[in-house]
Formats: C-alpha cells, sequence, structure tokens
C-alpha cells in the first residue's frame, strides 16, 4: 500500500479495512435497534435508580411483566380484539366512502367546486369534539364507536382522492387526449392510476387516524378495549397495567402503518424506491 | 442553391419557399396551417387578451422535414397543440390532404420535451397505448407494439418501467409510441430539449433516418438553430408578440453537393440568415449558442 493509496481513500469509506462489528452499526436497521435499546436502558436506569417516583414511572422490566400477566389471563387479548374489531370495521367503511365518493367527486368538476368549502369545513372538526352528536344520534355502544373511527379515518381519504384526481400531470392528459381517449378511458387509464399514490397516502394516513380515534373514543364511552384499559387501569391505580396498555398501542400503530406501508410499495411499484 | 427571403413576410403572406432544384409540388400540401391566429382572454384584471399567433400559415410538403424555430414564449408550442389538435384556433384552420381537422386524428402523432410516458405502465404498455384507445385486439397490439420497439432498438427493454430508463431511451419510447399508428405527420415539441448532447446528436441522427427510410412528414420545433439546420429541409422562423412568420429558409439537400466545402459554406450562410433574423426579433438571453 503506498502513500498514495492512503490519502485518496476516502475518510467515509470504512472499506474492507473496517472490523465487522463497525460495518453493522452503520447498518440503517441496526441502528434502529440499537437506538430503542439504548432507550428503554435510560428507561430502566431511571426507575430503578428512583429518579422519578417508581409509582409514577416503573421500570420497564415490570411494564414487561405486567403485558405477560394481561396477555395470559386473557384480558390483553379481549380488549386487543375488540379495540381492533371496532377500528377494522370503521376504518373499512372510511375506506369504501371515502374512495367512492372521492372519485365520484373528482369526476365531476363542479361537484368538487362546490362541495370543497364544506368538506374543509368538516374536516377540521376534531372527532373527540363531535363524539356528543354521534352519542346523541347512535346512542353509547358500537354503532357511536364505529362512527367515531368512520369521521377521524374518512377525510384525509376522501380529500387524498379528489386530489389525486385533480392534480394529473397535464403533459399525461394532452398525450392522452391527443390519442383521442373518451372521458371514460381518460379517467379510468390515465387520471385513476396517477391517483392512486395520492390515495393510499391517504389511506394510511386515514389508518393512523383511525386508532388515535378509536382510543379516545373508548377512554369516553366503552367499558372495555384498549383505550379502557390504559384509562381504567389508571383510576384503579394500576399503572403498570396502563403502561402496559399503551405499549401494546403503540405496538399496534406501528404494526398498521408498516403493513399498510407495504401495500403501497406494491401498489407502486414502478416508482422505484430508493 | 438556395433562395431565402430575408425580410419579415407581410401580415398573412404566405411563406413557401422553393428550392429550384425542386420536382413540382404536388397541389395540395400534406399539412396547411391556415392564416392562424390564438388570442387568450384576458384573465382577471390583466389589462388586455394576449395574441399568442397571429395569421400563421405555412404549407408542409409530403414527406418534408420543417422546423419551426423562434424565441421563448413565440407560441411555437401552442401553435404545435393546434396543428396536433389539442386546442382550437381563435381563427383559421388546420388542413391535412386538404381536409380540415377538428380536433386529433391518428394521421398526426405529437411527441413531446418531457416524453409523456405513464409511468405506471411498462415500455410495451405504453407503447400500445393509443392502440388500447382504438379497441385493436390484444394480439395485434401486442405485434404492433414489437414491431415499434424493434423499430427505435429497444425491444430488450420491453418489461421495464420508464423510471428504469435514461431520458433519451424514453424519448425512443416516446417515438416508438407515436409510429405505433403510421401516422403521417409526426409533431416533435423541442423532443431532444431536455437530454444530454451526445444523446442529443445520437437521436438526431436516429431521426433523420427514420425520416428518410419512413417518408414522415416531421414539425419541428427547436431552440437551436444547429439542430434545425442540420435535420431541416426548411427552416421557419416565428417571431414574438405577436407570434408570426417572419422567415422561412430552404436547406440545401444533401445528395445535391458533391463539394462538402460548398455545402459547408451553404449551411453556415442559412445559420448567419436564421441568427440575424432571430437576434432581430426575439430575445437573445434564450438561445443557446450551439451554431
Amino acid at each position: 500500500m503506498t502513500q498514495a493509496d492512503t490519502i485518496l481513500r476516502e475518510p467515509a469509506d470504512l472499506g474492507d479495512q473496517a472490523s465487522p462489528a463497525r460495518r453493522r452499526l452503520a447498518d440503517r436497521r441496526w441502528q434502529g435497534v440499537v437506538s430503542i435499546a439504548v432507550f428503554l436502558l435510560i428507561w430502566q436506569l431511571i426507575a430503578d435508580l428512583r429518579l422519578v417516583a417508581t409509582f409514577s414511572l416503573p421500570p420497564f422490566t415490570t411494564v414487561v411483566a405486567a403485558t405477560y400477566d394481561l396477555a395470559k389471563s386473557g384480558l390483553l387479548w379481549s380488549d386487543v380484539s375488540v379495540s381492533l374489531m371496532r377500528a377494522a370495521i370503521g376504518f373499512a367503511l372510511a375506506i369504501v366512502v371515502g374512495i367512492g365518493v372521492g372519485l365520484a367527486i373528482g369526476w365531476s368538476g363542479a361537484a368538487s367546486r362546490w362541495l370543497s368549502a364544506p368538506m374543509e369545513f368538516f374536516r377540521q372538526m376534531p372527532p373527540l369534539a363531535i363524539y356528543p352528536v354521534f352519542l346523541l344520534f347512535l346512542g353509547l355502544g358500537l354503532r357511536s364507536q364505529i362512527a367515531m373511527v368512520f369521521w377521524g379515518s374518512v377525510w384525509p381519504i376522501l380529500l387524498n382522492t379528489i386530489n389525486g384526481c385533480q392534480q394529473v400531470d397535464t403533459t399525461l392528459t394532452k398525450a392522452a387526449r391527443s390519442y383521442g381517449v373518451s372521458r371514460w378511458q381518460m379517467f379510468t387509464k390515465v387520471v385513476l392510476p396517477s391517483a392512486v399514490p395520492v390515495i393510499s397516502t391517504g389511506v394510511r394516513l386515514g389508518g393512523t387516524y383511525a386508532l388515535l380515534v378509536l382510543v379516545g373514543a373508548e377512554m369516553i364511552g366503552a367499558q372495555n378495549g384498549i383505550g379502557f384499559l390504559i384509562l381504567n387501569s389508571q383510576n384503579t391505580l394500576e399503572v403498570p397495567d396502563m403502561y402496559a396498555g399503551i405499549l401494546v398501542l403503540a405496538c399496534l400503530g406501528l404494526i398498521l402503518n408498516f403493513v399498510l406501508l407495504r401495500l403501497e410499495k406494491r401498489i407502486t411499484r414502478w416508482r422505484l424506491h430508493a | 442553391m438556395i433562395r431565402q427571403s430575408l425580410s419579415p413576410q407581410p401580415v398573412g403572406a404566405k411563406t413557401e419557399t422553393v428550392n429550384t432544384a425542386d420536382p413540382v409540388p404536388a397541389a395540395v400540401p400534406k399539412l396547411s396551417i391556415d392564416c392562424v391566429c390564438r388570442t387568450f382572454a384576458a384573465v382577471g384584471k390583466q389589462g388586455s387578451a394576449t395574441v399568442a399567433l397571429e395569421n400563421v400559415s405555412l404549407d408542409v410538403r409530403e414527406g418534408e422535414f420543417v422546423s419551426i424555430i423562434g424565441p421563448s414564449g413565440c407560441g411555437k408550442s401552442t401553435l404545435l397543440e393546434i396543428v396536433g389538435g389539442l386546442q382550437d384556433p381563435t381563427s383559421g384552420r388546420i388542413l391535412v390532404d386538404g381536409i380540415p381537422t377538428t380536433g386529433p386524428g391518428p394521421e398526426r402523432a405529437i411527441i413531446f420535451q418531457t416524453y409523456a410516458l405513464f409511468p405506471w405502465r411498462t415500455v410495451v404498455s405504453n407503447v400500445a397505448f393509443p392502440l388500447e384507445v382504438s379497441k385493436v385486439p390484444k394480439a395485434e397490439r401486442e405485434a404492433l407494439a414489437a414491431e415499434a420497439l424493434r423499430l427505435v432498438g429497444l425491444s430488450e427493454f420491453r418489461a421495464h418501467y420508464p423510471a428504469q430508463l435514461s431520458g433519451g431511451m424514453r424519448q425512443r419510447v416516446a417515438i416508438a409510441r407515436a409510429f405505433i399508428r403510421d401516422p403521417d405527420i409526426l409533431l416533435m415539441d423541442e423532443p431532444f430539449g431536455a437530454l444530454d448532447a451526445i444523446t442529443r446528436e445520437l437521436l438526431q441522427e436516429q431521426l433523420s433516418t427514420l425520416h428518410r427510410e419512413q417518408r414522415k412528414t416531421v414539425v419541428f420545433i427547436t431552440h437551436s438553430v444547429s439542430e434545425a439546420v442540420r435535420l431541416s429541409d426548411r427552416v421557419v422562423v416565428l417571431g414574438i408578440q405577436p407570434g408570426r412568420v417572419v422567415g422561412s429558409f430552404a436547406l440545401p439537400r444533401t445528395d445535391e453537393h458533391s463539394d462538402l466545402a460548398q455545402r459547408e459554406r451553404d449551411y453556415s450562410d442559412v445559420r448567419d440568415e436564421l441568427w440575424n433574423l432571430l437576434l432581430k426579433h426575439g430575445n437573445t438571453a434564450t438561445f443557446k449558442i450551439s451554431g
């Protein structure tokens, strides 16, 4: 190895010289795992060293144990399953209505012009704030919870669908027109495929809101479910159970987002994700 | 021998220039742009309407390669879209084989600067798109698409997506798609403008070859004087505000002159004339110095 070779080598290039351990640290997934592990370690230390009252922040290990106990007793699964059921129904409804109505409005130029102002208005209303309206109409129980989830998740889907239909690249529509497409052909062969990435982003956003809204609704007006578990645990001073619920909720959110993201990438294979 | 018009033509006059060695032109030009005007209405509080094109007239013979050159904003793209049927002129008309057109048609194909390929479709699916729109049966579509891809040399990339191709390859796919319904007239809007110099030269060569072999009539918009001089039988200059024809130059046929030096002199004469006209009528900052 000459002097010149050493000078020319990029400082950031680990190359074959670096140890396997150092190379692994540069891998993004490992970085994710390591950083979470460090965070958990800090949590454990803060709790064990009693820097914060153990009552308010039990150690991570205690929370894990509580989660395990809940799982073993079947309580965890009964809460999770009922929450998932409510969220799934509301979300599925939001997808069907959001995309269906969105496409219809996107197809009709006049409809989107007239409806855009009221839609923007309704979308701004926080779902939890109008929960009482749902309670009035649908009473306490499954129907109002599903309605809440629907309301919370339909808006990003609906608005993204309309947006996607309206923001097609004009060069593409010009090219299509030069080949003599009918209005229907333009919509199905150009507008729709072009809108798919925007729509699927809206669906992913809707999924996030669905879980969010559901937990809130369960805290206010339900007798079971993860939201109920979290709030009830706090009320009955079962603090580790409360954190267990939060942990499980966070994991559910991650899984849902991951699944929707994978779906989105499959549908938009043509975009060549970096 | 070159005949050229040096001064701006009076408004409304046709500016066809005839090369003395030409055979007698056919009675009906392949493409005729007849006194086309295009005015855009005033928007909002803007003072007056914009006159994009004023009394533009041009006859193009079958098999002729005509370049339209002019400063930015002179209405070249608008003119091409009107010829292609994507816009209606405010007055005037477009005639193909003597028959007025109403909108786009299979005899005219447009090629855009940004390729206009559908990114969600594979190469072969893009190329077959016009046939799909015309409801041609699948087997026939596939055969014709394969042939078009062979023409531009991209057969092995049929299953790729546009995002996986370089700019030059994407434009070749666009050309294949334009050729698939066997149009008589090709309308090209700065097709090589987005490409690097080497790719541009290669594609210019390929276009030249295709034009000669397939005997298409081509209307070619460009910013580049040298590109126009290199590819065309005739170069038409459009002025700005309003857009109207200010000059037309025929170029010597390459097979006529055995004397290379003479040919070079003729070409540079035309180039000089073109530059003079462009400087006179446009904004010099918009031109590439590639002549």
